[in-house]
């Protein structure tokens, strides 16, 4: 049994190799659950129509699909022991819960992975590396060694929980989702702490060293990353980031110009 | 660096975007300071990440969004300003600048990729139909070979083309627009925090806390 969930659990990284417009990780999906269908069905005929019933839309968030390979995985179990006449409405309610659960899912992780604990982790790792950067430069490699690290072990520990969650509890297993939302709040307020620990690090090691220092002045520096941080903030939402960044050009080639 | 492992690495980055994994390994903050590691020049490489990192931190590949290589934008500007113009602040910029419109130019070419996934998907939907399981696992690794190979005949491309781009034109820089980009340099990282703080979730939790009181 370990030797299936191993194989289930490697073939998840896959799931979006074939990723396509139509059907988004159908065939990412079928990919994960074959292993399963091996040892399921014996008859060809069984194991093709079992494979079928999978190629259809589908589309999660990918750390998330292991709770629902799970629970697809126990209902197919449920199916091969019964008779084909007997097997269309646990079929309809597997594909329901399949359907169901997807999106829920991927609007629940989507934000905490990629919105909050990834930025929290990138702040983070902007701090150790302006840190580094002054005293210990020939370690400034480990920071980004460090978001991968942290990131990691909480990317796969969900992948890896969930998908034991999934074979437990099958379409239960939705109770195990709860923990993202508790865990959402405090992660937002390190996001606050490790942006306000990066930018001012940032400020006290080049900001205003010898060699950052745009004016002689430090209250006109100050006054100048001031100016510069609110334009960014309210161009960003009006018009983009990469407007943000030309208009932040422009103005720094307008200094050069003035010899400001 | 060599260009071809540059590249290697490079495609395996964009590969992480969608196709295997999604490791992280894609974000600048991690990619751009690791090729100029190994160019000999980390500070350079930890400096473009987090430029990169704090203006493109909300370019992430929620839901069928087909975002920009944000990994192209690290990598290449990062062995580009290593390579050619070590320790010049800005040819460090200009090569950022330099590497945004390539990443624009491979979001289009990995639009047209996924098109052709979706034929792909039905040879192996009949292959299913026709019992022929095994091209459930030849789609799959298709569909991964051809990410990594178009992300890295563009990185062979881009890392090419825009090398000889990047130095023409900063040859060709007057005096006043290289001493902007120099102040570019530490006028960036201000802008880029300012760029994250408005599109992170960091503003929602003020604005939810003052609604809960």
């Amino acid at each position: 049994m370990i030797k299936l969930y191993s194989r289930i659990f490697i073939r998840s990284f896959f799931l979006q190799s074939l990723w396509n417009y139509e059907r988004m990780q159908n065939i990412g999906f079928v990919f994960i659950l074959r292993p399963v269908f091996d040892v399921l069905y014996t008859v060809e005929k069984e194991k093709k129509e079992a494979l079928l019933r999978h190629v259809g839309y589908f589309n999660t968030q990918p750390y998330m699909v292991g709770i629902i390979v799970g629970a697809v995985a126990n209902m197919e179990k449920e199916i091969a022991k019964m008779e084909p006449a007997n097997r269309i409405e646990i079929i309809r309610d597997m594909k329901r819960i399949k359907s169901n659960m997807a999106g829920p899912l991927a609007a629940i992780s989507e934000p905490f992975f990629y919105g909050d604990l990834r930025t929290m982790l990138s702040f983070l790792s902007m701090a150790i590396m302006v840190i580094f950067a002054t005293r210990l430069a020939e370690y400034i490699i480990l920071a980004p060694i460090v978001f991968i690290l942290l990131y990691n072990s909480l990317h796969l520990w969900t992948r890896i929980s969930l998908l034991y969650e999934g074979f437990k509890y099958g379409g239960n297993s939705m109770k195990a989702l709860v923990y993202f939302n508790s865990m959402s709040d405090t992660i937002r307020f390190g996001v606050f702490i490790m942006f306000l620990a990066a930018f001012s690090l940032y400020l006290a090691v080049f900001g205003f060293s010898n060699e950052g220092r745009l004016f002689n002045s430090d209250y006109i520096d100050l006054f100048v990353y001031i100016a510069i941080f609110l334009f960014s903030f309210f161009a960003a939402s009006k018009f983009g980031p990469i407007f943000s960044m030309f208009s932040v050009l422009i103005i720094c080639i307008i200094i050069s110009v003035l010899g400001i | 660096m060599n260009i071809f492992l540059v590249s290697f690495i490079g495609a395996l980055c964009s590969a992480d975007i969608t196709a295997f994994g999604q490791f992280m390994i894609y974000r600048p903050i991690f990619c751009a300071p690791i090729i100029g590691f190994f160019s000999g020049d980390a500070i350079t490489g930890l400096c473009i990440g987090i430029i990169s990192e704090l203006f493109w931190i909300k370019t992430i590949p929620m839901g069928v969004a087909v975002i920009i290589d944000v990994s192209m934008i690290g990598i290449l500007s990062t062995f580009w300003a290593c390579t050619y113009f070590p320790g010049f602040k800005d040819a460090a910029i200009l090569s950022i600048l330099l590497a945004i419109p390539f990443a624009y130019l491979y979001r289009w070419i990995d639009i047209l990729g996924r098109k052709l996934n979706v034929k792909i998907m039905y040879w192996v939907e009949g292959g299913i139909k026709d019992v022929k399981n095994w091209r459930i696992e030849i789609g799959i690794w298709s569909g991964l070979f051809l990410f990594l190979l178009r992300a890295f005949l563009f990185y062979l491309f881009a890392i090419a083309v825009g090398g000889k781009l990047l130095c023409d034109i900063y040859a060709g820089l007057p005096k006043y627009i290289l001493d902007g980009l120099a102040k570019a340099w530490y006028l960036f990282p201000v802008a880029g925090f300012g760029v994250a703080y408005n599109l992170t979730n960091i503003r929602a939790l003020f604005l939810r806390d003052s609604r809960n009181d």
